[in-house]
């Protein structure tokens, strides 16, 4: 450790010699004298007082001393550890020349780190600094040098300094170095470059000579730093989840990458790993998403790399499609095969819940989609209504049908109607039904699959005027459009030239209904034939590290041309542009060049890597150590003169054994964890799964729900505790909260043993698939479908349970606390379940229940989680409300088990004894 | 304990409440010791006037015709009188030091030297009371007190009693005192005082209590000594207590020396008493030495 101790100013270290003078006066000036009232006073006067013996300062006393100012003076001399060599040249300011394009800010950090090692060398030679950031700050788009500055200020320009999300500037940042160079004396250059070569390899060369040759460089590279990656669309595979990855450094073995989709709320909806082969510098990646949640994802991002190339944001699918079905909303329960509606229902609940209602309901609050079937008759004033809601933007999905067929004069249509419909079979006609036309190569409805059994029997035509091939969406296997689409106004209108029931097709039991209705639905935000053709204005713009945040108004960020090809730049950042309804995102991975290194650099450049050198001072240590030396030594002075009474022995004893800690490592104590503490109080628990956020929130949940008990009950929570069912004592909680993760395996053996024997001993588990968004309208879905479930069955695979039912009005959970009927959490719905017969051997006490509502997120009095919550939930503080009571139920049957079970009996008995 | 010190004697409030804690104790305590000593009427074992039988004496010239013993002339061949013992109460003066230099103890387990001077004094009183004799408080108004439970009178005026040299009721000729102090002060203030009295042949004891700090200085390194009578008066730098000890304890020698010396020329005596020391001993002591002086 002391090899590369070097002493800043060893001359300093001659006042050590001091040390034997002051140990020889502290002998001599003894401590303050103790002063004492004594009686016998006048015997004391012409005493021969003035007799003084030496050393009678205690020894250790005096060594503590010498020891407080030997640490002072190695404190002044400023002890270096693994001091590293300065920049080459002598006075003059050193330019810094930063790569802050985006392919930096893959290992940001690093390079900062690296980059502020070099302040102190700079600091101690008097130089000041230059720093020439190589890519266009986005306030004016202008590369421009910033100094001299001194050390001390440019490590506070340092943390300002961010990497930007368009790339650097190289030709640009030459000509910037030279002009700075003859302006000022530049003694030495030292370039922190990220390996890429932003525009032309040529550019960068003339950037690297021009610096080798006006001051000398030094270049800092490193392959372990530099990695940028790009993630682009797969051109040659226009499906959303087939991406492209490109990478600078060609490792020679195989690279792992994990790729995440995230959802609009930033929760990670999917997670997969590929494999990069060794020497490839491109990947393509088909990613097969679970389709039921494809349409969910907003962001595919790169999870190791965190700059703004690999992330992706997925086109038209930004927002969360919320599709209205004009329907009387009394038809709600109507589940009658015949009726519109009931498909309609069925095939949006695949993405997200339709809601239902009339054309005043729908239009008052923000619908991406309204989806018109044909059962549904409108007045006059509903229509003009409508007409004007998609006039301002709004987006019409309407279905033919009888009624259309005799009023084709509308306004609402994106082609014009023949009178009447094309019968294909019917009593009077030879022609058989037709089935669907050829897959399209363009248009909104590209790569559906095209089923073979679909036939229609009857349509509606459409005028054979000009405008109808183009827009034309989905033709019949003759030719005649089913699906056509167009402008009105500033919205669009789709009309389906069939019905959405199965009264003219039977299209409505294709699995193509659905998917088409889901792309339909997600056109709404702006497909390619609706791109705006206007001008777009930012709405979230995306930072170096490929984080998502509103323009800063004094940002250069201005309007971008949807037709153009785009160019990110300071003045245009990838991003997010448009309005709430119409946007369109721009990625840089699509608009980036293949990405090129930055190739040999010119002789008489020496390089270094991003390597710390690990410099460190030692002198705040020291000066610490000794002031708490000083301390101490107050201490023992005040002890000495009795001011604080204390045995001598005992201080004597204590000042050897302190001398030993401070010369031997400060040993830390370790927390011990207190389960006797445990025993004193009820503590709710939760299941540690190890993503962090999950666990977050489970704590904050369970944190809320502790307020709510001790607010509401005589249950006094004492705490709240994440456990480990593999290493932790189980028995002290009444219930273990488990919510289900995406990076949760089988539990191990022991953690299984763990928790049976919790379970044995009459614990209770809950566990929260938190999937229910997932999960079919009405909550039942195929039981184990939903990815919560799945991952619940994995893991609970080692774990013996028996078998669930689900919770019906007389379970102990409705009544133990408060009557519930419902059990809802960030989600409503969905089924809770629980042990179909609880095992005698607890008094029929449940020790298993499973719920996929998120009950976490709805207890949790954290800010940002009722944040998010009331932007989920669809009732708002009711829902929590209820959540919580939920919750206070549950830590009830925890607590008293079946106790209150024999109230189920209170109405039989009170019947008997009025009998 | 220093500290402790000053703020029972500076802080009225902490020794009002102090001293209001502590009476009723010294009474009990005072008690407690005066009934180790035995009790009774102690007659002076000589003759003089009182009600109990002496002895039988020949007659001689001069005695009084009505003490002879008709009787006991009768029986014998020669004229006898009968004497009786002297039994004339006699006042004793009490007198304990309450000045500044009586409020120290050098350690938390000992008594303060007032306490345990004023603990002797109302036990001495007590035992005087039951012997019969009478008791007053030097330098006080306080009429001698003759009934057994004087003690509780007694104990009232002791706050008021100050300096032994106070002028107060007239001290009878042939009576006797008692002064407890630790006699920190100039001798001829003590000689002013007493000679006077000794030639009133009034018989005197006197007992110097001290802490046993005041005798072996026990402190070691370099300590300011204040003076605990005289707030004033420069203190005393000791730079090495250890150096100085030998002398300080041949001065103390020296001083009690000369208060044995002034005490033996009244014809009086000199007890000395520590704080470390149990009371009851010393009680037993005097109380002894006063009965036999008679």
């Amino acid at each position: 450790m002391l090899a590369g101790l070097t002493f800043l100013f060893p001359m300093l270290l001659g006042a050590a010699l001091l040390i034997p003078v002051l140990w020889w006066l502290l002998r001599v000036m003894p401590p303050r004298p103790r002063a004492i009232k004594f009686p016998a006073f006048f015997l004391l006067q012409g005493l021969k007082t003035d007799v003084r013996t030496a050393s009678k300062t205690p020894w250790w006393l005096l060594l503590l001393r010498s020891l407080i100012v030997l640490l002072f003076i190695l404190a002044l001399s400023e002890p270096v550890l693994r001091k590293s060599e300065g920049l080459p040249g002598k006075d003059g300011p050193v330019l810094i020349v930063i790569d802050n394009g985006y392919s930096a800010a893959v290992n940001w950090g690093d390079r900062i780190a690296r980059l502020r090692e070099y302040m102190p060398q700079i600091g101690r030679s008097d130089r000041s600094v230059i720093f020439l950031p190589t890519a266009a700050p986005a306030s004016d788009g202008k590369l421009r040098a910033h100094g001299p500055m001194s050390a001390g200020e440019a490590e506070k320009w340092i943390e300002a300094l961010k990497p930007q999300s368009w790339p650097a500037d190289h030709a640009a940042a030459a000509a910037a170095a030279t002009e700075v160079i003859a302006a000022h004396d530049v003694s030495h250059a030292l370039m922190l470059a990220d390996g890429t070569a932003p525009g032309e390899v040529n550019d960068s060369r003339a950037l690297l000579a021009a610096l080798t040759e006006e001051s000398g460089l030094t270049l800092l590279r490193d392959d372990r730093i530099n990695t940028p990656h790009i993630l682009r669309r797969n051109p040659t595979h226009p499906s959303e989840l087939s991406l492209s990855v490109e990478r600078l450094v060609k490792l020679s073995r195989d690279e792992k990458v994990l790729i995440t989709a995230y959802g609009a709320e930033g929760n990670v909806i999917d997670e997969t790993a590929f494999t990069f082969p060794a020497g490839a510098a491109k990947t393509d990646v088909t990613w097969d998403i679970l389709g039921e949640i494809k349409s969910r994802v907003t962001r595919i991002a790169l999870r190791q790399m965190s700059m703004a190339s690999a992330v992706y944001l997925t086109d038209s699918q930004w927002q969360q499609h919320t599709a209205g079905v004009l329907a009387d909303p009394k038809a709600k329960e109507s589940a009658s095969v015949l009726n519109e509606v009931y498909y309609l229902r069925r095939a949006l609940a695949v993405a997200g819940k339709p809601v239902l209602g009339s054309v005043e309901e729908l239009t008052a609050q923000p619908m991406s989609a309204v989806i018109w079937p044909d059962s549904t008759a409108l007045t006059a004033v509903e229509r003009v209504d409508l007409l004007n809601w998609v006039r301002a933007g709004g987006f019409l999905i309407r279905f033919a049908g009888p009624n259309l067929a005799g009023n084709p004069e509308d306004p609402l249509l994106p082609v014009s109607l023949r009178y009447g419909q094309r019968a294909m079979q019917g009593a009077l006609t030879w022609d058989k039904p037709v089935g669907l036309g050829a897959p399209l190569e363009q248009g909104p409805l590209q790569g559906l699959n095209i089923p073979k059994d679909v036939t229609i029997t009857r349509q509606v035509l459409a005028s054979p005027t000009p405008e109808v091939f183009e827009r034309t969406w989905l033709t019949l296997s003759d030719g005649t459009p089913l699906i056509t689409g167009g402008r009105v106004g500033n919205g669009s209108v789709v009309l389906v030239h069939t019905t959405a029931g199965p009264d003219w097709s039977n299209f409505c039991y294709s699995g193509l209904y659905v998917e088409a209705l889901q792309r339909l639905v997600s056109l709404s935000a702006g497909a390619a034939d609706f791109r705006a053709e206007t001008i777009l204005s930012p709405m979230l713009l995306m930072d170096g590290f490929g984080r998502l945040e509103t323009p800063d108004p004094r940002a250069l960020s201005r309007a971008v041309d949807p037709r153009q090809p785009f160019k990110p730049s300071p003045e245009t950042p990838p991003g997010i542009y448009g309005v709430e309804k119409q946007f369109t995102v721009f990625n840089l991975g699509d608009a980036l060049e293949e990405i090129k290194p930055l190739g040999d650099v010119p002789s008489g450049v020496s390089e270094d890597t991003y390597q710390l050198a690990g410099e460190r001072s030692l002198k705040p240590d020291l000066l610490r150590l000794a002031l708490l030396l000083l301390l101490v030594d107050t201490l023992v002075t005040l002890f000495l003169r009795g001011v604080i009474a204390m045995p001598a022995r005992f201080i004597r004893t204590a000042m050897v054994a302190l001398l030993l800690v401070t010369m031997t490592a400060p040993a830390s104590a370790q927390a011990v964890p207190a389960e006797a503490e445990l025993m004193t109080g009820v503590y709710l628990a939760y299941v540690e799964t190890g993503d962090q956020e999950a666990d977050r929130i489970s704590h904050n949940g369970l944190e809320g729900l502790r307020a709510a008990l001790n607010l509401r009950t005589n249950v006094k929570v004492a705490g709240v505790r994440g456990v480990d069912p593999s290493s932790d004592t189980l028995y002290f909680y009444p219930f273990l909260y488990w919510p289900m993760t995406e990076s949760q395996t089988a539990l191990p053996a022991s953690a299984a043993r763990n928790i049976q024997t919790y379970l044995a001993q009459g614990g209770m588990i809950v566990f929260d698939t938190r999937d229910q968004q997932f999960a079919a309208d009405d909550g039942r879905g195929p039981a184990g479908s939903t990815i919560g479930q799945r991952r619940l069955r994995k893991l609970t695979e080692n774990i013996q349970i028996s078998e669930l039912a689900p919770v019906d009005g007389n379970h102990i959970i409705t009544k133990s606390f408060y009557l519930l009927n419902n059990y809802p959490g960030l989600y409503t719905g969905g089924t809770l379940w629980a042990e179909k017969e609880p095992s005698s051997d607890h008094d029929g006490v449940t020790s298993v229940f499973i719920g996929g509502n998120d009950w976490a997120s709805a207890w949790s009095e954290d800010a940002s989680d009722r944040g998010r919550f009331m932007r989920t939930a669809r009732n708002g503080a009711r829902q929590r409300e209820i959540a919580l009571r939920f919750g206070v139920n549950l830590t009830m049957v925890a607590l008293s088990g079946s106790y209150k079970s024999d109230q189920v009996h209170v109405p039989y008995i009170l019947q008997r004894i009025s009998r | 304990m220093k500290k402790d010190d000053d703020k029972r004697t500076h802080d009225n409030m902490t020794q009002a409440a102090h001293l209001a804690g502590n009476l009723p104790g010294l009474l009990l305590q005072a008690e407690k010791i005066a009934h180790t000593v035995m009790r009774g009427v102690h007659g002076r074992r000589r003759v003089g006037q009182g009600e109990t039988f002496w002895q039988f004496r020949e007659y001689q010239v001069g005695d009084s015709s009505r003490d002879i013993d008709w009787r006991q002339t009768a029986k014998r061949d020669a004229v006898f009188v009968r004497q009786l013992e002297w039994e004339a109460s006699q006042t004793v003066w009490l007198y304990r030091d309450a000045s500044e230099s009586m409020q120290y103890r050098s350690s938390p387990k000992l008594p303060y030297k007032k306490d345990y001077a004023e603990v002797l004094l109302l036990a001495l009183a007590m035992l005087i009371l039951d012997g019969g004799e009478q008791v007053s408080l030097l330098g006080t108004t306080l009429a001698p007190q003759a009934h057994a439970g004087a003690a509780q009178r007694l104990h009232d005026y002791l706050p008021g009693q100050k300096e032994f040299d106070t002028p107060g009721r007239a001290i009878a000729a042939r009576s006797n005192m008692i002064l407890l102090s630790d006699f920190y002060f100039p001798l001829d203030r003590v000689q002013a005082f007493c000679a006077p009295l000794a030639e009133k042949e009034v018989r005197g004891l006197m007992v110097q209590i001290t802490d046993p700090a005041e005798e072996t200085l026990p402190f070691t390194g370099r300590i300011k000594f204040h003076d605990i009578e005289n707030g004033k008066s420069s203190p005393v730098t000791v730079e090495q207590v250890d150096a100085v000890r030998a002398e300080y304890v041949e001065k103390f020698a020296a001083h009690r020396a000369a208060l044995g010396d002034m005490a033996r020329s009244f014809g009086w005596r000199l007890l000395t008493a520590s704080t470390a020391d149990k009371p009851e001993a010393l009680l037993a002591r005097i109380y002894d030495l006063l009965a036999a002086k008679g």
